[in-house]
């Protein structure tokens, strides 16, 4: 049971080379090689509490304005999920409700799971672990659609005077988290899960 | 947008110690020497990227995986015609996304005034809009960085079709690629113009146009061009590919 710390060796996170010179740039593709990411938990928790704390205003800001001859009318993400199943789209409701609101959540919560249990060494097997690493990183990208869906109506539906529709605040905020926990996603580096089973020397899983 | 192609073009040009192409400069005699012991070193081993285990590199038959027996993520695979279906796809896609960027897929009406509008439009409108933020976001995510994944594939996928000698700068270009998949928002864009469509049939008289269609057949486009690229050979062929400098 042999890593690539052990060995003084270190794989290229861009191009998967072997190196014999962990800290300097890969020969291959050269891009940044590490044996383990440097300050890779500290990163992973400052963008994921900048993330948390974007997803509140996210949700609690409107993030469409709709002027029209009634008025404006002002739609928060839950507001807008309203309004779909209001108009009978639940297909749609719910789409936007999974990347809006269960995706974000969970991502916050898996995220936390996964560091916590990296600076503990305990929420789970590593393997379980590593499924939730893969299944945020995967994931973690289709909570934009809500952004996009704004960016269109906002760009299409302006006829002034009669109906026109504005970004709200909301918008940016929820953008920004995403961006933020996807940065804190990539930042995690997954070698990490095993690390603590590494110091211990042997611990077998048995493959599948 | 130039700030930050500058960026990217410093970080490139400070990433790598040995990277002659970019200073115009010829292969030195210590940079080749160590090239090769980098590739002896991965002509023996293979690492896995989850967990850090090593391996005695296996041998492959083609639509072979190598999975690692700790983590039981994939270490090694060989799809088969790698370089063949990518450039057929990139080059496909190519141009269905001139289409797709240029061709209106969304038509509005409403009391006698009509609205339509492309995806340049969509960034330029918000843009003279003064929504500088959701412009950028589009600019970036749907049109600058798929474009140039695009294109960065292609160019390597050609290149190892064609059986050309391989150059550093092909490596860029890929690792360009790798590096900029993820911030790719294609399909997700998509997605969110189908359910802006259903938002605005609630509210105006919509129409689908032809850019819709060229997204849709993007989409299938993407994802199979997604399934054809086979990273583990492709570095592997531009690792073992002499660098055209060092023959001078």
């Amino acid at each position: 049971m042999t890593t690539l710390q052990k060995r003084n060796l270190a794989l290229c996170g861009v191009c998967k080379s072997i190196t014999d010179r962990p800290m300097e740039p890969c020969v291959i593709c050269g891009a940044p090689t590490f044996t383990r990411r440097p300050h890779s938990i500290q990163k992973v928790w400052a963008f994921l509490i900048a993330g948390m704390f974007a997803y509140i205003p996210g949700n609690l800001f409107p993030i469409t304005i709709t002027s029209s001859m009634n008025g404006d009318k002002l739609a928060t993400v839950i507001g807008n999920i309203m309004m779909l199943i209001h108009h009978h789209s639940p297909v749609v409701a719910l789409i936007i409700f999974l990347f809006s609101v269960v995706i974000p959540l969970s991502k916050f919560g898996i995220i936390a799971w996964l560091a916590t249990g990296i600076q503990r060494g305990v929420n789970g097997t590593e393997k379980q672990r590593l499924h939730a690493y893969e299944m945020v990183e995967f994931v973690g990208r289709w909570s934009m659609v809500d952004v996009f869906v704004v960016t269109v109506l906002a760009a299409l539906v302006h006829i002034s005077g009669l109906l026109i529709i504005h970004p709200g605040v909301g918008i940016y905020a929820f953008a920004l988290s995403v961006i933020l926990t996807m940065l804190a996603s990539t930042s995690l580096d997954s070698r990490l899960i095993w690390q603590e089973a590494d110091n211990r020397g042997e611990r077998n899983v048995v493959s599948g | 947008m130039s700030a930050a192609i500058l960026l990217v073009c410093f970080r490139y040009k400070n990433s790598g110690n040995d990277y002659n192409c970019l200073r115009g400069g010829r292969v030195l005699a210590t940079d080749r020497a160590r090239k090769n012991e980098i590739r002896r070193l991965n002509e023996q081993f293979v690492g896995c990227s989850h967990c850090d285990k090593i391996f005695p590199r296996p041998t492959l038959m083609e639509n072979q995986i190598a999975r690692c027996d700790r983590c039981h993520s994939i270490v090694l695979r060989r799809r088969p015609a790698a370089a063949e279906r990518t450039f057929a796809f990139m080059l496909a896609s190519f141009f269905l996304y001139g289409l797709m960027i240029g061709l209106p897929f969304l038509k509005m009406e409403k009391s006698g005034f009509s609205n339509q509008m492309s995806l340049v439009d969509t960034a330029a409108i918000l843009w003279k809009s003064h929504m500088f933020v959701l412009s950028v976001l589009v600019a970036l995510f749907v049109i600058i960085l798929p474009i140039t994944r695009i294109v960065a594939l292609l160019w390597v996928s050609a290149r190892l079709y064609f059986k050309v000698d391989t150059r550093p700068v092909d490596r860029i270009a890929f690792r360009i690629a790798a590096e900029i998949d993820r911030w790719t928002m294609s399909e997700i864009f998509i997605i969110g113009v189908l359910v802006s469509l259903v938002k605005i049939m609630q509210m105006t008289e919509t129409s689908v146009m032809s850019g819709l269609w060229a997204m849709s057949v993007m989409i299938i486009i993407l994802t199979l061009g997604a399934l054809s690229i086979c990273p583990d050979t492709f570095w592997e062929k531009l690792r073992s590919g002499d660098d055209h400098a060092s023959k001078a």
